[in-house]
């Protein structure tokens, strides 16, 4: 035994100082700039296999890192990105991200009509182009407990309901909270709310700070509230996520898309103008909207795929895809204020 | 006394004085530098521990302090929230009023004493936590913040965690950074609010005390007292830093980011992790990569709100804390060079009181050498040195007189010497002999050895021996390695008589000739020209006489002057004949025995005793020779009848024919032996290594014989036949004896007797069944190929880690009539040595194509590849590329779908013909793959210059990844080895969930086996291509 083991360090010992010494050949490669979990090893590698190409990828955790990386002038460039529709309009104005060729994606043709029909989702088209191809998403619905509700609430408006005073969760987001407000008021478009509007949305975003227990910014956080502080509703900014994180403490709790719809973030693939090979950038893109690839997606990293409707959602829920707002700063402005504790008087 | 005078002529270069000095020098220096270099390091050591010691101790005061500052906060939270003005500030009678604005004069003077505090609040739990009185520090300033600026607060948890507090409880909150607008002093700086619940009198929670705490304030008071060189470092209890050097360092976790202490310094894991109370550490920090040394404490706090706890952390620069040691290092520098220069100083003065007498002493033990004079020194103290003196003088004298005596002794003593030497060296020379003769050494190497011996002993001459033939009468053989050749040679058979030189006189008169001068010699008369051609001088020959008194040759001495024999001369020459004759008589003697003891003499073959003496040879060679042997056993039926109806002397005529048909049959490296009567034994060596192989070509050499034997003797006028039997067997290790081989042997040839004889058996019932069952397959596989009925080939999937069906492996299988399917283990080793093989991969080939192209045309199926085995025997076909892609082009299918799966052993047989092939066929598009990869310990040089696509990981590897760590690692390895060389990996033989499991964490994505499905027929195939 003891020999065999000896033969078998030397093998090992050999075969690694081996590989280090081999360099491998070149070929086609493709570089890829994604999230944490877009691109798998294995799922690179079958497309490598298959395309008989290298591929690089670069994973990044912020947004701001994103618009770094893709604006550096040298060094690495990309092919291939990932990036939520708001954000893919600066990419668009600043000439990174190139229209499509819609007939190298045909797996786009199997997404579920919401997706389908890019003319639908604000900013994937522009000029009749196409930049952006939905990959993943998330909704914020609404979380409550089932203790409370013998029916699902319909309508976000119970979060600023009195009776749930101190017992309601919000996240603490400086730019949509604003959203959400005027969502809940009813305006025609959230995301652009008109000088005029503002003071009503701001009371809006006031009076719900006044009716809950306090904000969370991470999901582990608001599970941890939610369970301590008898919650009855929370606006679930992680989406599913959290409602997963939830049942997994075996709270009885429920979730809803209420009636107003709900805002939703909806991450997508666009080719940069640096693609030396954009039918490749574009295979990429295809191999990953199959069918088994998106699944894994889904399966491995709980986030919704294009593909296939999830658990809880229908095709009938309204999803409000997320936009550039009309003044980001204005808005992170009036939010500390809120935060701060400012009364309605002030503003 | 020689070797003295050789040398005392010359002056003292390097003399006893000065090598004290050096040694007495040396060792001052060394003494006390390494006494001063102990004494630094030891206290340099005991100060770096000292100081480390220190810092914990530090952090640990610091972590007091920081306690007790906090308490002090909480303290006053406490003490504020139960005063009756707080009481009285709520409500809105003007008497609340003056009390929340005398209120606001009690924090004033709160925030005057405190400066860490920047802010001091009321906050009511009515108004949605809305503040009632609140100082804020600002820009030096303390301002009592109107009441239309004032806040609602309830959703921040020192408010909502501090209402649901006891009496005297204290919230302490995290530590953050504080962004709330109009914070003033405290914005943007690392804080902590302390709060405690306003209770009124039935109970209940009306409102909350509120410090807020700047800890980068706090933290600067704490450690005033201390240097600028110690670093700060405070961090909560996930290790993320809330005060830290460089800024930019802290409050990641407020950016989205992190920075934990345990990354920077490792050693605080343990307090983090595993509870530890306080590390230390060492290690270089900052930009400048500065040497420094610190303490870590874990300061638990806040006991209402949990187990927290924060760290607090410091780090000086070693030199730093050392610096003492610098001051240390200069003084002892300076004992020490003084030191040493002192010890030189001593040395050189004691080696010149020490040294001088001696000199002396010197001179006059130089002048008795040079001049044997004795010289007397008077000037001598009664000292050791004085003793000395006069010790030299006396021996001097004893001396002079011993020397005189010891020469003449040695001159005898000489001569004794050489005398024995002599006597020694022929001892030496005539066991030498002697031992040879038992070695079985040939005649010729022995004679030879006894010349040169003699030549050895006697330096002037040169020796021949001479021997006479069976007749008596001529020389026939010279032995005389340093006579020329033309003289040796004209010696050969030339006939013995008196006048035939010396030898030739010698030998016929059998008595010593001694010749001294052959030239004037009438014994030399014919022959002095050719002496004198060989320039010989003088020669003296002793005839050797045999035991019975025989001549058998002479032994003589050559000289090359005229010279006479001594005594001893004529002594040894006589000795040296006797020696020879006993030599010459002893290898006769072996040769006649020999051909009587091992050869049959009527067929000359070898007898039993030979053939046992090389069966047994064969056997014990057994264990390291790969190589199978066989013995044959052949009896001949008829043999008897023969010998009683023509007689004896036909039956030996029909043996000797025997024997050479036999001899003809088989090849020369094998040994044919007759046992006696008619029985014939054939020892096969060098068969193959492989049994079934061997069996078969003992087979076709038994055949052979039983052919040849079985054909018709001419026996003088008689024409004759005869039945051969033969019964074989194979040699194994596991046999004991060479009885126990002829016994299998004998009870096989009884078999072949049973039979009716003409007949051949082995012994082995399996072997023969092998034998049998080879030919049958052989047989019925070449007939299946020809008309491609019965074979099948099976498809086993090759799944990717998404549970796709990327491909199959093409496995044979053949199904036939009477024995259902067999194993492609079975077949596949017989079609590789029947060179089956070829017509058979051909046929895989082309099977496999077809099924490509089948599948190419369904959607489901068209993106399959299909891997194939090929031999090391197809793949040395010399048309291999032009075969396999005439094959692929008929198909007319994607050559990148078909992969050709290689063995590592392939490579190991022609490496520079399989590169070649492979380019050419990797040029149209054909895929390759290394199967059962790990298990060859062959070069991975050839990794690099393979054209490969994949490499596939044996089974043996995977079947134990579960339990086998070095597996695991195997398994690693050659992932990461297929990774830089951009080779896909698949691993076969995956089984359970677990062995996906792990290949899948190692990088491994592509698998084959029964964990999937086993091997299926093409229908089948197809059904769970649907199916996944």
């Amino acid at each position: 035994m003891s020999n065999t083991y000896k033969n078998m360090r030397w093998f090992v010992i050999f075969l690694s100082s081996a590989c280090f010494s081999l360099a491998a050949y070149s070929q086609d490669t493709l570089s890829v700039l994604a999230w944490p979990g877009y691109a798998d090893s294995d799922l690179v590698n079958i497309f490598e296999q298959r395309y008989q190409v290298k591929v690089n990828v670069t994973i990044v955790d912020s947004d701001d890192t994103m618009w770094t990386r893709l604006n550096a002038g040298k060094g690495d460039k990309f092919d291939v990105f990932a990036v939520n529709t708001a954000q893919l309009q600066r990419y668009i104005d600043k000439g990174i991200s190139v229209p499509l060729t819609l007939s190298n994606i045909p797996n786009s043709k199997k997404q579920l009509p919401r997706f389908s029909d890019l003319s639908s989702i604000p900013g994937l088209i522009r000029n009749g182009k196409i930049y952006a191809i939905p990959y993943t998403y998330s909704e914020m619905g609404l979380i409550y407990d089932r203790k409370e509700f013998s029916q699902p609430p319909d309508s976000f408006s119970v979060m600023w309901d009195k009776r749930y005073q101190g017992r309601v969760l919000m996240y603490a987001g400086s730019e949509h909270n604003f959203s959400f407000a005027a969502l809940s008021l009813g305006l025609k478009n959230p995301f652009q709310i008109p000088n005029s509007e503002f003071g009503l949305v701001t009371q809006q975003v006031i009076a719900l700070r006044r009716n809950i227990l306090t904000y969370y910014e991470k999901p582990e956080e608001a599970t941890l509230l939610f369970n301590e502080n008898h919650i009855a509703v929370m606006f679930a900014n992680y989406g599913s996520q959290q409602v997963k994180m939830l049942k997994e403490t075996q709270a009885n709790i429920g979730y809803v898309i209420p009636n107003e719809g709900a805002l939703a973030w909806l991450d997508c693939w666009s080719v940069t103008r640096d693609a030396k090979n954009k039918k490749l950038a574009e295979h990429w893109i295809n191999f990953l909207l199959e069918q088994k690839v998106s699944h894994a997606l889904s399966e491995r990293q709980g986030l919704a795929n294009t593909l296939e409707e999830p658990e809880g959602l229908t095709a009938s829920d309204k999803l409000i895809w997320l936009e550039r707002v009309e003044n980001m700063d204005k808005r992170k402005l009036l939010w500390d204020r809120v935060i701060s504790g400012e009364v309605p008087e002030e503003f | 006394m020689a070797a003295v005078s050789s040398n005392n002529n010359e002056p003292v270069k390097f003399g006893i004085a000065i090598k004290l000095t050096i040694l007495l020098s040396l060792f001052g220096i060394l003494a006390s530098a390494s006494t001063g270099y102990f004494t630094f390091n030891a206290t340099r050591d005991i100060l770096s521990d000292k100081a480390t010691q220190g810092m914990i101790d530090a952090t640990k005061l610091l972590g007091r302090r920081f306690y007790s500052m906090a308490n002090e906060a909480a303290n006053q939270t406490r003490v504020l929230a139960n005063t009756k003005l707080v009481d009285a500030s709520f409500g809105h009678e003007s008497s609340s009023i003056i009390a929340r604005e005398s209120l606001s004069d009690n924090f004033k003077s709160l925030l005057s004493v405190y400066p860490e505090y920047f802010q001091v609040r009321l906050i009511g739990a009515q108004e949605y936590g809305r503040e009632m009185v609140r100082v804020d520090r600002d820009e030096g300033q303390l301002v009592v913040v109107p009441q239309t600026h004032l806040q609602e607060k309830q959703h921040y948890p020192y408010v909502y965690k501090a209402l649901k507090l006891n009496k005297g409880e204290v919230f302490f909150s995290k530590i953050f950074i504080n962004h709330e607008r109009g914070a003033h002093a405290g914005l943007g700086q690392p804080t902590l609010q302390v709060a405690s619940p306003v209770i009124d009198d039935k109970g209940k929670a009306i409102g909350v005390i509120v410090i807020n705490v700047d800890l980068n304030l706090m933290f600067s008071i704490l450690k005033s007292d201390m240097s600028e060189e110690y670093q700060l470092y405070l961090t909560n209890e996930t290790g993320d830093f809330l005060i830290h050097p460089n800024r930019l360092e802290t409050f990641g976790f407020d950016r989205g980011r992190q920075f934990l202490v345990q990354e920077t310094f490792q050693p605080v894991d343990q307090i983090i992790n595993s509870g530890a109370q306080a590390v230390s550490v060492r290690q270089r920090l900052g930009v400048d990569n500065i040497e420094s040394i610190g303490g870590f404490t874990s300061i638990p706090f806040s006991q209402s709100t949990g187990n927290r706890f924060v760290i607090i952390g410091l780090t000086v620069p070693i030199d730093f804390v050392l610096s003492e040691t610098n001051t240390l290092t200069e003084t002892g520098l300076r004992v020490v060079l003084g030191l040493s220069f002192l010890g030189i100083l001593i040395s050189l003065i004691v080696a010149r009181i020490f040294v001088r007498p001696l000199k002396n002493l010197v001179a006059v033990v130089r002048r008795f050498s040079e001049t044997n004079q004795v010289t007397r020194l008077t000037n001598y103290k009664q000292d050791e040195l004085g003793l000395l003196a006069n010790s030299i003088v006396s021996m001097q004298e004893g001396i002079l007189t011993h020397l005189n005596n010891l020469n003449d002794q040695n001159t005898q003593l000489n001569h004794e010497i050489h005398e024995r030497e002599k006597i020694e060296a022929y001892d030496k020379f005539h066991t030498h002999t002697l031992e040879l003769l038992g070695q079985n050494k040939n005649l010729n190497d022995i004679l030879a050895t006894i010349v040169l011996g003699i030549e050895g002993l006697k330096e002037k001459f040169i020796c021949s021996i001479l021997l006479i033939d069976k007749s008596g009468k001529k020389f026939v053989r010279v032995i005389a390695p340093n006579l020329p050749d033309f003289y040796n040679e004209a010696l050969e058979g030339v006939e013995i008589g008196i006048g035939v030189g010396s030898c030739g006189t010698a030998a016929f008169t059998k008595e010593l000739v001694i010749v001294e001068d052959i030239q004037t010699h009438p014994f030399w008369n014919d022959y002095k020209v050719l002496a004198a051609q060989a320039n010989l001088a003088s020669c003296w020959s002793q005839p050797i006489i045999s035991s019975s008194g025989l001549t058998l040759g002479t032994f003589a001495m050559y000289c090359r002057e005229v010279a006479a024999p001594s005594a001893d001369d004529i002594e040894l020459i006589k000795r040296t004949a006797r020696l020879t004759s006993v030599s010459i008589e002893r290898k006769y003697a072996e040769e006649e025995v020999n051909n009587l003891a091992f050869f049959d003499s009527l067929t000359l073959l070898p007898n039993r005793r030979l053939l046992l003496d090389r069966l047994n040879q064969e056997l014990a060679a057994r264990a390291h020779n790969k190589k199978l042997a066989a013995l044959l056993f052949i009896d001949l039926d008829k043999f008897k009848a023969l010998n009683d109806s023509l007689g004896h002397d036909m039956g030996d005529l029909l043996l000797q024919q025997v024997a050479s048909r036999i001899k003809a049959s088989v090849r020369e490296s094998d040994t044919v032996s007759r046992l006696g009567g008619d029985e014939f034994v054939v020892m096969l060596k060098g068969l193959s290594e492989q049994v079934i192989a061997a069996v078969s070509e003992a087979d076709v050499v038994g055949n052979k014989i039983l052919h040849s034997l079985s054909e018709t003797y001419q026996l003088a006028s008689h024409q004759y036949l005869i039945t051969p039997s033969i019964g074989i067997t194979l040699l194994s290790a596991n046999h004991q004896n060479a009885d126990e081989v002829f016994k299998q042997a004998d009870i096989a040839m009884y078999q072949s007797k049973k039979t009716g004889g003409c007949a051949l058996s082995f012994y082995d019932p399996d072997m023969q069944a092998h034998l049998i069952s080879r030919i049958r397959i052989e047989t019925e596989l070449r007939e299946a190929i020809s008309k491609g009925k019965q074979l099948e080939l099976y498809y086993q999937p090759q799944i990717n880690s998404l549970d796709i069906v990327t491909g199959a492996e093409a496995l044979i299988r053949w199904n036939t009539l009477d024995r259902g399917i067999v194993s492609p283990v079975e077949f596949i080793a017989i079609a590789e040595e029947s060179g089956l093989i070829l017509p058979l991969g051909d046929w895989v080939l082309e099977t496999a194509c077809q099924q490509l192209a089948s599948w190419a045309l369904e959607e489901k199926s068209a993106h399959l590849t299909l891997a194939v085995n090929v031999s090391a025997r197809q793949m040395g076909v010399p048309a291999f590329v032009e075969n396999i892609l005439s094959i692929v082009s008929q198909a007319n299918i994607n050559p990148e779908k078909l992969k050709l799966e290689i063995t590592e052993s392939i490579l190991l047989e022609n490496m520079e013909d399989t590169i070649i092939k492979m380019t050419a066929l990797k040029a149209r598009g054909i895929k390759f793959s290394i199967d059962d990869f790990g298990t060859g310990y062959s070069s991975l040089q050839y990794l690099k210059r393979l054209p490969l696509d994949q490499l596939k990981i044996d089974k043996s590897f995977i079947q134990d990844i579960e339990n086998d760590p070095n597996d695991r690692a195997i398994v690693r390895t050659i992932i990461a080895m297929a990774n830089s060389l951009n080779l896909e990996v698949i691993a076969e033989g995956v089984e359970t969930e677990k062995q996906r499991e792990l290949l899948i964490n190692k990088g491994c994505f592509n698998y084959q086996g029964y964990l999937f499905s086993k091997p299926l027929p093409v229908t089948m195939f197809n059904q769970y291509l649907t199916m996944h």
